[in-house]
């Protein structure tokens, strides 16, 4: 009997271990239920800004490929009266043209940033880069762009002329000139100036490079970093460009952290937006050997 | 000949010129708007015989609260249709969501993708659209 009454007693705790153990089973199941609904949610709001990044990236790529086919329609079938139209139209095209280089480098540097935050594949040999004659270069490039809106850009030569060129990826730090240059366009007010200006700072050996101009204001002072956040766009400048993927600046971070630079942004007293990049000179044998007489060769001025 | 007009909706310079120049040279009188506010703006104030509409455009400040950008396009159809009949509409954009195009088509506006289409194309459909046949020259119009 007593065996008996065990026998159950036995089987009873079983049993009650069972329940307790399938209860514990359906918590796990439904709190699994709960974790895969979630992640279901989660993949389908990635696949949904996949889907409005793609679109953008297609709008901002496509749109200038089709003005210049546009464009060039227009001259093989002779429907530009004037030579002065014809040369603007040429200009607009090579606008375009430049426009479409810079968001396709942009975005092969995107994909590579997604794969590799060091862009190591990206990288090239360091080399002197003199950034007076970048800026110079690039403003040029950009002019046409800035025409459309009467936008003038200059470069300050004095006294960035003077300072040594800074050991940098060229291609790379090109990139991120070109992408405050261009967003120095995009949102400037019409008929206004686009001043680039900088200088040599012997204590840190550095040499920083201001863009300045005056369109839309930045965001707030708490919210100034996050224009270095992937995808960041404020909401001027999405009512301006709505097709932007806010991937300029990031690119522009990422590539300055590499070369252990820096970049900020910011307002100035007469209420421009300013961009600042700060680059080490990194004055390595022999180089800096080269670039001494050169220095010397300034300061003798 | 009657001159038509044409207003071009889209806030991508390079491909309003485009458009400009071809509708120019056709003898169309030609006006632009960058935003969904300055087209209606133009709209109240002239009288348009057709208009053309991107959908991902800025919808301007005073239409900021109805339209998110990337839809801008497909309210402005809406709007237009509405206030004014008359006014022929053709939507040209680069948008690939078929949701969008449907709502779109859904209004009998023909959709064209940029890109994709020559502006020779685009002047016969206005041409067609504006004085009833497909175009031929700008000589016999």
């Amino acid at each position: 009997m007593s065996v008996n009454n065990h026998g159950e007693s036995s089987s009873n705790s079983d049993s009650l271990d069972i329940q307790a153990k399938l209860d514990k089973l359906i918590q796990e199941n439904n709190s699994l239920k709960e974790t895969n609904e979630s992640l279901q949610g989660q993949v389908e709001q990635i696949r949904k800004e996949q889907i409005v990044y793609l679109q953008n990236v297609s709008h901002q790529l496509v749109a200038p490929l089709n003005a210049m086919k546009w464009h060039i329609e227009n001259l093989t079938a002779g429907r530009l009266r004037s030579i002065e139209r014809i040369q603007k139209v040429l200009r607009s095209i090579y606008s375009q043209a430049t426009i479409a280089v810079h968001l396709a480098k942009n975005f092969a540097l995107m994909s590579n940033l997604e794969a590799d935050q060091t862009l190591a594949a990206q990288r090239e040999p360091l080399e002197p880069v003199e950034l007076q004659r970048l800026m110079v270069n690039l403003a040029d490039d950009f002019q046409p762009l800035g025409w459309d809106k009467n936008v003038h850009i200059s470069v300050i030569d004095h006294p960035l002329e003077e300072a040594p060129p800074v050991l940098a990826i060229k291609n790379l730090i090109s990139q991120v000139f070109s992408n405050i240059i261009e967003n120095a366009v995009k949102y400037s007010k019409t008929m206004t100036e686009i001043t680039i200006y900088g200088h040599y700072n012997p204590d840190n050996d550095t040499v920083c490079v201001c863009i300045s101009n005056t369109g839309i204001p930045l965001p707030s002072n708490e919210e100034i970093e996050r224009i270095f956040s992937r995808g960041y766009r404020s909401k001027d400048a999405q009512n301006i460009y709505p097709a932007g993927t806010g991937f300029g600046m990031y690119i522009a971070e990422k590539i300055i952290d590499i070369h252990e630079g820096s970049i900020t942004a910011y307002t100035d007293k007469e209420g421009h937006s300013v961009f600042q990049v700060t680059l080490s000179v990194k004055r390595l044998k022999g180089k800096a050997v080269q670039r001494e007489s050169k220095d010397s060769a300034h300061h003798r001025r | 000949m009657n001159q038509k007009t044409v207003l071009i909706i889209d806030d991508e310079r390079g491909y309003v010129e485009g458009l400009q120049d071809a509708l120019d040279y056709e003898g169309f009188k030609v006006l632009s708007a960058t935003t969904a506010e300055e087209a209606l703006r133009i709209l109240k104030s002239e009288r348009v015989d057709l208009a053309t509409v991107d959908i991902m455009m800025p919808p301007g400040r005073s239409l900021e609260s109805q339209a998110r950008s990337y839809l801008t396009g497909v309210v402005l159809c809406r709007t237009i249709k509405k206030l004014y009949p008359r006014t022929h509409i053709i939507c040209i954009s680069v948008v690939t969501d078929r949701d969008i195009i449907n709502a779109i088509q859904r209004q009998n506006i023909q959709f064209f993708r940029k890109g994709e289409v020559p502006l020779r194309t685009i002047l016969d459909v206005i041409t067609t659209k504006l004085y009833g046949r497909p175009f031929a020259s700008s000589d016999d119009d």
